[in-house]
């Protein structure tokens, strides 16, 4: 569990964080996300300790920050956006120093790197330099130095950055599985489809304020944001079309409905799977050849948009 | 974890497994076998040659030639430990800072300590092992020879203490200085101390000479030739009390050493820790400050005050230039630590928030947000009791050196306050403005004033304008305060103090006022909260 008090970190002209109050449950897989310059690095470093806040209190699983700092660092992994890494050393001296560092027992070292080198897919670098690995390779290792120690928390600031589309896809697959292990991970980004897989919780950050925060499913009430309905038709006659558009005037949940491209609608939903059934009905029974009809929830990205045509930047 | 337990020391780790690599290992122990082979190759086959000349009675007496080995051995690991270790100490350092291992060490739950021994004692690890490696063959020669096993013990204490002070401080400067432009004004620095050396070795000063290692070497010296000589290589009885007299105490090479080197040695790794702990945060706190002040004041004045008991030639000649190397001393290690605990706007500001949000009404006094004018009365006060001391023992009239604590006092008042004002205030972002005007003041102005007197008649008129320079008006004031002091100087004296007091009050003034403008502008700071 995090729990963050009025947080706020300035730099010489610039506020990073501004008075941030949230709390994140255990368990919770929570989306930091925002533009570039929004705060998300300043508080993942404040809660990892790095940098020393203006004022405001962090607890990590109810361990105050400031007053413990070395109990409340053991609980938490932090990982950098850009792998800090040593060059010179090989994968495995690496990690067996930072597993001497959150005080794993020397005979439980070199079996804990392992576990970690092998579920990273890194086993056939174990003796090679760091300097020789590609940049994906490192974020791996920073990523299995960051769960080492078996840390309750895990702050993973941008893991992706920096990564081809390939490395993305791997890091997300990765992050994925670490998101079952049921660790309490606060992850920050700004490309938003890295984060709309996972993340059960979301905060967005504008400027160091946290403009709305929250599980997925409470922002989309808080901000009312509509499930998109999306029809796709075989073919449509003008006639069809007709009753079409009189089926959904009909229909008050529907709103908004486009053509987009040709035999494709779209359209905002705001009615539950009940009342979408009764339209796929209908429009079945008006002899329209529907060929696909399926509801998308809003994601992050939407929510994002959202909020941003209404309050950010 | 426990402080010297390193094998479960993270850093300590680190720079073993990079500097312990088998290559640089086995290239290191070659070249020294091949070095310590050449030394006793060499010192075996000069024997003959090996003698030492006493000025005294004017002969040369053979020496043998194991101690000579002893004697290059040791210079050859000094060369190691303190050229080739500070490199490593100094690369591995900035490599942590810069590449943000350092952060990440940082969010781990490694102890500050920990985090400095590793680096302090892994970094230089490869020249360490080669150290102790020449050591046990100089321990073996100490038993063959006429070295005494004391003699071996003090070189080696205080070689290891100078050299752990040595790369405190290297590292101290890596972590402090992380920009280029920081740490070219490091070399200045060092280039600056170059070009003084000559002229404070000249003043022998004994607790200066007792920050290096060399007192060490000159005890070994002794040692190896000395039972050679009728007399101690010492010209007289008289050098030895100097370079071991402490307010007019005489102490041992190693204690002495132990004395002046472990304090520093302490308040470095306080720094150093504050400076792993948050970079933004100023080297020392205020107290920390005044510790060093106190203390390079307490070693300064003692190693006069000895030079006074104990050099009466020089000192009846030229006390004056004790009293302009105090004077400028003193107000360089003020006006540094001065400087370094002023607080940048960014402290500052994070500073009043934090007692906006206590809700506070001012900062408490040791706060490192604090201005920093109660910091500079502070070390004036404490400033002022040695002051007082060691115009006692170099018997400068009393009223004269009333005025010149007092001009002292007033400038560094002037330069303190005028460098928060610039910190703070809308120029913090162009100190090349104050460094500018600190050229001018303190060298242009007054060179103005000595190339421009054959057209001037009035007397002294050259004095007026080095009045903002210490550096000059100490150079041309003090040596005229011993003896008959003509009125025209005594007003000049005062002139001096009123214009530099009038400026201190401007500076001072400035500076609140900047920090009432920063207070006016948090007060005005609305508070946003989140949305949900």
């Amino acid at each position: 569990m995090i729990e963050i008090n009025s947080l706020r970190v300035d730099y010489d002209d610039v506020t990073a964080v501004c008075d941030l109050t949230l709390t994140i449950p255990t368990g919770q897989i929570y989306g930091l996300v925002g533009p570039n310059g929004a705060g998300k690095t300043s508080t993942l470093k404040a809660l990892a300790g790095i940098i020393q806040p203006t004022y405001g209190e962090i607890k990590l699983e109810g361990i105050d920050l400031e007053l413990h700092p070395r109990d409340a660092l053991v609980k938490i992994g932090f990982m950098s956006d850009f792998p800090s890494v040593y060059e010179n050393l090989k994968l495995w001296e690496y990690l067996n120093v930072f597993a001497t560092a959150y005080g794993i027992a020397q005979k439980k070292r070199i079996e804990s790197v392992r576990y970690w080198v092998k579920e990273l897919d890194l086993f056939d670098k174990w003796d090679t330099f760091i300097s020789d690995l590609s940049r994906g390779m490192r974020q791996r290792l920073a990523l299995a130095k960051t769960l080492l120690h078996d840390p309750a928390i895990l702050l993973l600031d941008e893991p992706a950055s920096g990564l081809d589309p390939m490395g993305r896809i791997e890091m997300r697959k990765i992050l994925k599985k670490v998101s079952l292990s049921g660790k309490t991970i606060v992850i920050s980004s700004h490309i938003l489809t890295e984060l709309s897989d996972f993340c059960n919780a979301v905060g967005i950050m504008e400027k160091g304020k946290m403009v709305v925060s929250g599980t997925i499913d409470e922002i989309r009430k808080v901000i009312g944001a509509k499930s998109e309905l999306i029809i796709i038709f075989n073919e449509l006659s003008e006639q069809d079309r007709g009753n079409f558009k009189e089926i959904l005037s009909r229909s008050p949940q529907v709103l908004n409905a486009k053509e987009e491209p040709v035999l494709e609608f779209r359209m905002s939903f705001s009615g539950d799977n009940q009342q979408a059934s009764q339209l796929l009905s209908l429009l079945v029974s008006a002899g329209l050849s529907v060929c696909q009809f399926f509801i998308r929830q809003a994601n992050v990205e939407d929510i994002f948009l959202k909020i941003g045509a209404r309050q950010v930047s | 974890m426990r402080i010297l337990n390193l094998k479960d020391n993270p850093l300590f780790i680190r720079c073993w497994y990079e500097r312990m690599r088998f290559s640089v290992v086995v290239s290191a122990i070659t070249i020294m076998v091949l070095v310590v082979g050449l030394i006793f190759l060499s010192c075996y086959i000069n024997q003959e040659t090996l003698t030492v000349y006493d000025y005294y009675s004017k002969t040369h007496t053979p020496v043998p030639w194991l101690n000579f080995v002893f004697f290059y051995i040791s210079i050859a690991q000094g060369v190691l430990i303190f050229f080739f270790g500070t490199r490593s100490i100094s690369v591995i350092t900035s490599n942590e800072k810069m590449s943000g291992t350092l952060d990440l060490h940082r969010c781990s739950p490694i102890t500050r300590i920990n985090q400095i021994i590793g680096l302090l004692l892994g970094a230089p690890i490869l020249e360490w092992i080669v150290f102790f490696m020449a050591m046990l063959i100089n321990f073996v020669i100490t038993l063959l020879s006429s070295i005494k096993i004391y003699d071996f013990i003090v070189l080696y204490l205080g070689m290891i203490l100078s050299v752990l002070l040595w790369h405190s401080l290297i590292m101290f400067f890596s972590l402090s200085s992380s920009k280029q432009r920081n740490r070219l004004g490091v070399l200045s620095g060092f280039i600056l101390i170059f070009f003084f050396l000559p002229w404070i070795l000249t003043m022998r000063l004994s607790s200066i000479t007792h920050l290096t290692v060399f007192p060490s070497y000159i005890q070994l010296y002794q040692s190896i030739i000395g039972f050679a000589q009728k007399v101690p290589p010492w010209r007289s009885v008289n050098d030895w009390n100097i370079l071991h007299g402490f307010y007019g105490f005489k102490i041992a090479t190693l204690p002495f050493q132990f004395m002046v080197q472990v304090p520093l040695l302490t308040l470095l790794i306080f720094g150093i820790s504050r400076k792993i702990s948050f970079d933004d945060r100023p080297v020392f706190s205020k107290i920390q400050s005044s510790i060093l002040f106190f203390l390079m004041i307490f070693y300064l004045t003692g190693s006069i005050i000895t030079n006074t008991i104990y050099d009466s030639a020089m000192y009846n000649y030229y006390a004056y230039n004790y009293a302009i190397l105090y004077v400028i001393c003193f107000f360089v290690i003020a006006l540094v630590l001065s400087f370094s605990a002023t607080p940048t706007h960014l402290i500052y500001s994070k500073g009043l928030r934090r007692v906006k949000k206590t809700g506070l009404s001012k900062f408490s006094l040791s706060d490192e947000a604090n201005s920093n004018l109660l910091w500079t009365v502070t070390i004036l006060y404490i400033a002022s009791l040695f002051y007082a001391l060691f115009c006692y023992y170099l018997a400068m009239p009393a009223r004269y050196a009333v005025l010149v604590f007092f001009l002292l006092s007033t400038q560094l008042i002037l330069y303190t306050s005028a460098f928060e004002w610039f910190r703070l205030s809308a120029f913090r972002r162009k100190m090349a403005y104050f460094w500018t005007l600190i050229i001018i003041l303190w060298l242009i102005v007054p060179i103005l004033g000595f190339v421009t007197k054959p057209m001037v008649t009035a007397e002294f008129y050259e004095y007026y304008l080095s009045g903002l320079s210490p550096f000059f008006w100490s150079g041309q004031l003090l040596p005229k305060l011993w003896g008959p002091v003509s009125l025209t100087l005594l007003s000049v004296l005062i002139t001096l103090v009123l214009i530099n007091g009038v400026l201190a009050m401007a500076a001072v003034l400035l500076a609140y006022k900047t920090r009432q403008s920063i207070q006016n502008s948090l007060s005005m700071e609305k508070f946003v909260y989140p949305v949900s």
